[in-house]
């Protein structure tokens, strides 16, 4: 009996019920937020995040490859079917499960996340340091660049502001969330930094007024009554600061090194050593999308490129080859390597041709060197890896004459625009254009050879009346649902409050 | 709060229980007293602790160290003899006081001692479903992991090795369908009653038994981790007596089974002239790919162990040495695994000690399965070495430019992937005796591992060309302590018969890991390890890591065994157990066990079908807990972020939350019921198992799509779903013929199972459907889908209906718009087998016996991913294809249909040997045995592809993906000799 008594007693004594964790290898929340540094680095992410938008698969690839400026054409070997997301975006016949859809809705929400988390932190913190003001009102900038975008593609989509509301977001109108925007860039711009050179790459005056401006010049077509003079006023907010201007080169905005261009307004900025942490979603890869699998050879590039993305034939057609210096923006005809020797695949020299057999058939698809390619960023001679350090420029200066000659010339003031125009278009090598040049017509098909690529085709096909019509690969004109993305279905699924863009069925 | 008082109560309880059968005891009626010794009938030695019981009465004591015992009883009574594994006698008193009784072993099965953890009991006495198998029925063989053992052997229990004859492969095991749909999957393993230990750090021979615990009733004592069932390993101990010496050894040889069926040089040629494609393809040469890479493997296996010692001190020391080589040239997995065992008995014997220590080591070196799929696509007309077009930057290999192609002999060569193990458990078990039927038992246990793994791809490896030779290598430390107590107690009362346990457990577990990787170095000499060399680490491409984590888990846990007569039987547990890896609101969950058994072949009126030995009915039900799921996975904690940003001129870190925090995770929790019969008859010679069970696994964890905002990632890891598996067990074994010099013995298992997943959603988290099988390369598809209320392991897509006949195929179209879309895909076909059996005959003549195992499954539909990207000429010209696209007339593109979603059963015969006991007359040499063995010798099967016995674990089954690595064929040729 005493044993038992005794056994059962060592026994509890041994019973050490602790079950807390021991964390070694990161850090308890609660132990965070003590230094201004710590603040800095919280907000940073804001930043690291965009350094998804290039991603194929993400926004840039999703915008891109929905206009004739872009396809990845089904090609001989079995290549780039990939479930035929490329051939949907390119002839409009997506549809709310469609990948790449999601993964846009989702960088651009989590960055609306990130920065109502961020906002919160800086709600909270006790601490007060010299920039928290300035910071705060960059990550609202920054907020209303991700809203911006959200309704352009998507229309009427959830909305908050509080991270602390745990509830799940109501659906706001497209007018309503246009309305916050732009009282959020009015009320932040102010406290922004009027260069962009000194806080590169990140939110600063210049950025604020060209998203206003940007939603001024669509407002038309999105909501049926102009803002031109409110366009106007928003680009001349960014002329009258006298940062920017436009480089002589037009490719010295795209060079591996262009972080000291004159003329980038906002920029993403990618590094081979800091900025291409997260490998396959934070990469700059370009290279990889479009350059033929020997063309490595004509770059010095070390490393494998894909053969995907080219451009259409109806869009190449657009470029003056002879006269247009940003015709070099393409890589056409027989490829050599950096020696001069011609560039050999199976013994044949690669030759990449504007002609493309089809969009998608299996029994004839389109040849390996087929599409016209694409390479206004320098390729880094040496490159090896598959992130290119090139700095991905989301606004330039040429965007903001541009943009405001396109509202003078809708004001019916075209003679105000010729010099707007003309001070871009000097460095091309083309004529100067006099006001009877500057149709509506000339002005989208002059903003496709100066943007290509840049994330704006989208838009303008749709501002122009081009996104509906037929074209190389979309055989028929269609009505103008497909203006809007659909809402993604896993959105649909996670948000019961959502409803889904007219025309679309989940 | 409430667990507390659950957990006092618990312990209160047991107590009772024991305290109040222990006061029970020693009520005797005062007669006269009787003395004597009981002895072991075989070996003539004394055997303590035999129960002595005068029949009928409460009386009993147990006999001593050398036997004796002394006990009060009248002339008249009968004295009952019991000794768990020995025949039961009875003597009737006259007028004696001195009695010798010689205690029988008993042959029948229903006396085999089963392992039921934290104690032993009898089959007889069983009321879980328990499968054992002991070291005479283990299989002959290359075992390369002692679950190979189990492979076909026990019902339920469904063991594949998906890497085919890979080495270095490892086994997957899965009891009784799919309960998990993140967590772990594999059961449990106890070794020598220390926890979550590692099977292929032992070897076969070193074991003496395996005991599977299947049903929720049985495994419910080891609580949070007992899910997927839980495996008993029993080793070999230190035996008493004469100095005994073993030695044994075996050579084995491989050849490959089957490999991927593709175009030879001569069929590549003709067949660009008969899709009248470029001959630019033609490269000229003629190479078999895969025999470029491949090789005829050989192993040795060398063992040696020496036991003795006396009662009092005993030991047991073992050795083994073991090269197997891989299929795959340059792969190979070399073992040495060392234990000993001490055993000493102290305090009159009241005091048994027990001293293990282990030490393995293992060198591997590991095959590149993407070399495989290489080789297999790799344009036969290719020569393997450079010519003078190839650029300089590809060294000495052929090469051409195309997306994802590479020179398989390039990635051999110029890759070296190699692992190191080290693994040290020790443990020290002292059982203390603290009256008769009270025992305190407390094991404490410590293993440390360590793995260091490295890579090392060359200057001219062909993916990374220009990294100038990459190297990698990491190291990783684990530390496992535990300490589990209990006492037992144990006690027959008239024909009461009582064995309880109450326990404490505690276990931590450490691991710390280091890794660097650098790269751009001056020579490949270095391989890695002189990682500073490498150029990459200067420019800040390098990366080095580190990390710790640890986990604890704390478990009070009791037993009570009851049974009246041998007759009706009854077992209930429980077992309560919190673990660190859980969240704030859900620390601690309890385990409860309970089961019965009526053995109507003790009843009264069965006492005339004399050819009944045992029929027993049992049914049980118990709950388990899955924890495998990492940890710190409830917190909210902040980590350091991938990407750093850019602020004002200087790059800053970025800090940024790990997860979505849930406080309310939890284990994954295992509802399940069984029950059974056994029955032997015909003096045991016919026995029949039979369980039904059906099992709810509710609370799944899965990483769930959540609305961003208000959340900040779009995934949280939370408990949501239920999966039901419902299925029948079915074991018959008999031995048909036994003479003088000839037995047969067969044993033959069956078993079915079946699946449903009822929900994946709940008021929180949603899921419409969950599609899986993705297809990556090119396709970028999905091809398995998940819906509430389907079964597991759906094939879904196009339904295949025939050739159009102008080179394309056609496909059922569902919604009747023109083209297939989603809209037009179905479920066509699911992974899982109907059911699955396994037959083993055993036939000995004079000193020759012969065995053989068949397995089989049947039903199961496999996706052959081979087939869809290469049985048509989409990729002919850039790469090989399959020789069955020749017959048809099919031009089209690689497109997923049921085309390829074929039947899987298949018939193996997995093992036949054919042994020979040499009968030796000599002083020195007591035994000497040669064996042949086949492994894998034939499979039967319609499955176009490889092979169909594929991976079943997980989300994803049944997909033969094309990265393979073949199984072989494999012949031994072994010699065991005792001294």
């Amino acid at each position: 009996m005493k044993k038992i008594l005794i056994i059962v007693f060592t026994l509890s004594v041994f019973s050490c019920t602790n079950l807390d964790e021991t964390i070694y290898s990161s850090i308890p929340s609660d132990k965070f937020f003590t230094t201004e540094e710590e603040f800095l680095m919280s907000a940073g992410r804001v930043y690291s995040h965009l350094l998804g938008y290039t991603h194929y698969y993400n926004i840039w690839g999703t915008i891109t490859v929905a206009t004739d400026e872009a396809l990845s054409p089904f090609r001989e070997f079995n290549q780039w079917d990939d479930g035929g997301v490329w051939r949907d975006l390119h002839a409009h016949t997506f549809t709310p499960a469609h990948d790449n859809i999601w993964q846009t809705w989702s960088f651009l929400f989590t960055g609306i996340s990130l920065c109502n988390q961020i906002l919160y932190e800086f709600s909270q913190a006790a601490l007060d340091f010299p920039v928290k003001n300035s910071m705060i009102a960059e990550i609202k900038v920054m907020r209303a660049w991700f809203y911006f975008n959200a309704i352009d593609l998507f229309g009427n989509v959830p909305f908050t502001t509080d991270f602390t509301d745990v509830s799940v977001p109501l659906q706001k109108s497209r007018a309503e969330i246009f309305a916050f925007i732009e009282e959020e860039l009015k009320e932040n711009a102010g406290l922004l930094p009027n260069s962009p050179s000194s806080s590169y790459g990140r939110a600063t005056k210049p950025l604020a007024y060209t998203v206003l401006a940007k939603m001024y010049l669509n407002h038309e077509k999105w909501f049926g009554t102009p803002k031109w003079q409110e366009t106007i006023n928003a680009c001349d907010s960014v002329i009258n600061l006298g940062t920017l201007q436009i480089e002589d080169d037009y490719f010295a905005n795209f060079k591996v090194n262009n972080q000291s261009s004159k003329e980038n307004i906002f920029a993403i900025v990618y590094d081979k050593v800091y900025a291409n942490g997260g490998g396959w979603s934070r990469c700059f890869r370009f290279h990889q999308l479009t350059l033929h699998w020997e063309s490595t050879r004509t770059f010095g590039i070390l490393d494998e490129t894909w053969n995907g993305f080219c451009t259409s034939q109806s869009f190449f057609e657009t470029f003056d080859l002879n006269s247009d210096i940003r015709s070099n923006t393409w890589l056409y005809g027989p490829q050599y390597e950096s020696s001069g020797a011609p560039l050999l695949w199976y013994g044949w020299q690669v030759n990449f041709t504007p002609e493309i057999n089809s969009l998608f058939d299996m029994s004839n698809p389109a040849g390996h060197s087929q599409g016209v390619r694409f390479a206004k960023y320098e390729y880094e001679n040496g490159l090896q890896g598959e992130c290119m350090s090139n700095d991905y420029v989301v606004y330039r200066y040429a965007d903001i004459l541009m943009m405001k000659g396109e509202a003078l010339v809708r004001q019916g003031n075209a003679g105000l625009a010729v010099p707007l125009f003309n001070e871009v278009r000097g460095r091309t090598g083309l004529s100067d254009y006099i006001s009877s040049d500057l149709t509506l017509d000339e002005i989208y098909a002059e903003r496709g050879r100066e943007f290509v690529w840049e994330g704006s085709r989208r838009q303008d096909m749709i501002r122009f009346g081009k996104w509906t019509t037929a074209r190389d690969f979309k055989p028929n004109e269609t009505d103008s649902h497909t203006e809007l993305f659909p809402i993604p279905a896993r959105a649909m699924t996670n948000n019961g409050n959502l409803v889904q863009n007219t025309g679309y069925t989940n | 709060m409430k667990n507390r008082v659950k957990r006092k109560f618990a312990v209160i309880f047991f107590t009772a229980v024991m305290l109040v059968s222990s006061v029970y005891v020693g009520n005797g009626q005062q007669k006269r007293t009787v003395n004597g010794k009981v002895t072991e009938a075989k070996s003539n030695t004394p055997l303590s602790g035999t129960t002595v019981n005068v029949k009928g009465t409460n009386s009993a004591v147990m006999s001593d160290v050398d036997g004796n015992f002394s006990i009060a009883a009248a002339s008249g009574d009968v004295l009952v003899f019991y000794f768990m594994g020995y025949a039961t006698q009875e003597i009737v008193l006259s007028d004696q006081s001195l009695i010798n009784v010689l205690m029988v072993e008993e042959i029948s099965q229903l006396d085999d001692i089963v392992v039921i953890g934290y104690g032993t009991t009898t089959k007889k006495e069983v009321t879980g479903s328990v499968s054992s198998i002991g070291s005479d029925d283990f299989k002959a063989g290359n075992i390369t992991d002692p679950v190979q053992l189990l492979q076909g052997r026990i019902a339920g229990l469904n063991i594949i090795r998906p890497d085919g004859g890979d080495p270095n492969g490892s086994f997957q095991i899965q009891l009784r369908g799919i309960t998990t749909m993140s967590g772990g999957a594999s059961p449990l393993i106890v070794i020598d009653g220390v926890v979550g230990g590692d099977l292929s750090s032992l070897s076969s021979q070193e074991i003496q038994t395996i005991d599977v615990l299947k049903d929720g009733s049985a495994a419910a004592i080891y609580g949070t981790r007992a899910t997927n069932g839980v495996i008993l390993v029993t080793t070999k101990k230190a035996v008493a007596g004469t100095a005994k010496l073993e030695f044994s050894s075996y050579i084995a040889l491989q050849t490959v089974d089957k490999k991927p069926d593709m175009l030879t040089a001569d069929e590549f040629r003709a067949a660009l002239v008969k899709y009248e494609m470029s001959n630019s393809a033609d490269h000229g040469a003629s190479t078999d790919w895969f025999d470029q890479v491949t090789q005829s493997p050989l192993t040795q296996n060398y063992e040696l162990s020496s036991s003795g010692g006396t009662r009092a001190l005993s030991y047991r020391a073992g050795i083994s040495w073991t090269k197997d080589q891989g299929l795959v040239k340059k792969s190979s997995k070399e073992s040495l695994r060392t234990r000993i065992n001490v055993s000493q008995m102290l305090l009159n014997d009241r005091l048994k000690l027990d001293y293990n220590a282990a030490y393995s080591t293992s060198k591997s070196a590991y095959a590149d399965t993407y070399i495989l799929r290489q080789a297999m696509f790799h344009n036969p007309t290719e020569p393997v070495y450079a010519d003078e077009n190839t650029p300089a930057q590809y060294g000495n290999y052929y090469y051409v430019g195309a997306m994802e192609y590479y020179n398989p002999v390039a990635m051999l060569e110029q890759y070296d992937d190699s692992g190191l193990r080290k693994q040290f458990t020790g443990s020290i078990n002292a059982s203390l005796s603290i009256i008769d039927g009270l025992k305190a038992n407390a094991l404490l246990s410590f293993t440390e591992s360590s793995d260091r793994y490295g890579h090392y791809y060359g200057k001219y490896y062909p993916i990374g060309i220009g990294n100038n030779g990459y190297a990698e290598a990491y190291n990783n430390h684990g530390k496992y302590k535990s300490l589990e107590s209990y006492l037992d107690y144990s006690a027959l009362f008239n024909d009461h018969r009582i064995q309880a346990i109450l326990g404490y457990s505690y276990s931590e577990q450490w691991s710390e890991s280091y890794g660097a990787m650098n790269y751009k170095f001056d020579t490949d000499l270095f391989s890695f390890y002189n990682m500073g060399a490498g150029a990459a680490l200067k420019d800040g491409l390098a990366t080095i890591s580190s990390s710790k984590s640890s986990s604890k888990l704390i478990s009070f846990f009791g037993r009570v065994m009851y049974n009246y007569r041998e007759k009706y039987l009854l077992t209930a547990s429980l077992r309560q157990e919190g673990s660190t890896r859980f969240g704030e609101n859900h620390k601690w969950g309890l385990f409860p066990g309970i089961s019965a058994g009526w053995r109507l072949s003790k009843e009264p009126f069965m006492e005339n079908a004399k050819w009944v030995n045992e029929i027993k009915l049992r049914a049980g039900f118990g709950v388990t807990g899955n924890q495998e799921i990492g940890n710190y996975q409830s917190l909210a904690i902040l980590r350091k972020g991938s990407s750093n940003f850019y602020y004002n001129g200087t790059w800053l870190s970025t800090y940024e939350p790990g997860r979505n925090p849930n406080p309310d995770l939890r284990w994954e929790k295992k509802q399940e019921f069984n029950a059974g019969f056994d029955v032997a008859i015909l003096d045991n010679r016919i026995n029949v198992n039979f369980d039904f069970y059906n099992r709810r696994t509710t609370d799944l964890l899965y990483t769930y799509s959540v609305p961003v905002p208000p959340n900040l990632y779009s995934s949280t890891f939370a408990n949501v779903g239920t999966i039901d598996n419902k299925g029948i067990e079915f074991t018959v074994s008999g031995i048909p013929v036994v003479t003088k010099d000839f037995k047969w013995h067969v044993t033959g298992t069956f078993s079915h199972n079946t699946n449903k997943l009822v929900s994946f959603s709940n008021d929180i988290y949603a899921m419409d459907a969950l599609n899986l099988g993705y297809f990556g390369d090119d396709l970028k598809i999905y091809t398995m889908r998940i819906e509430e209320g389907w079964s597991l392991g759906n094939f879904y897509g196009p339904k295949f209906l025939g050739f159009d006949g102008n080179g394309g195929a056609i496909y059922e179209d569902l919604d009747g718009v023109a083209g297939i879309t989603e809209a037009d895909y179905q479920i066509i076909g699911n992974a899982y087998p109907d059911f699955i059996f396994s037959l083993q005959n055993t036939f000995t003549y004079k000193n020759f016996d012969f065995s053989f195992l068949l397995r089989a499954s049947v039903g199961n539909e496999v996706l052959n991913q081979t087939g869809v990207y290469y049985e048509g000429p989409a990729y002919l010209g850039t790469k090989n294809i399959l020789k069955s696209s020749l017959e048809s007339d099919y031009t089209g593109g690689a497109y997923y249909s049921s085309r390829f979603i074929e039947d899987g059963s298949f018939l193996k015969l997995d093992n036949v040997t054919l042994g020979y006991n040499v009968s030796i007359k000599s002083s020195y040499i007591s035994k000497l045995r040669i064996y042949l063995t086949g492994q894998n010798l034939f499979t039967v099967t319609g499955y176009k592809g490889i092979d169909p016995e594929i991976s079943l674990s997980g989300l994803q089954p049944g997909i033969d993906w094309y990265d393979f690595y073949p199984r072989t064929k494999t012949f031994v040729l072994g010699v065991k000799v005792t001294f």
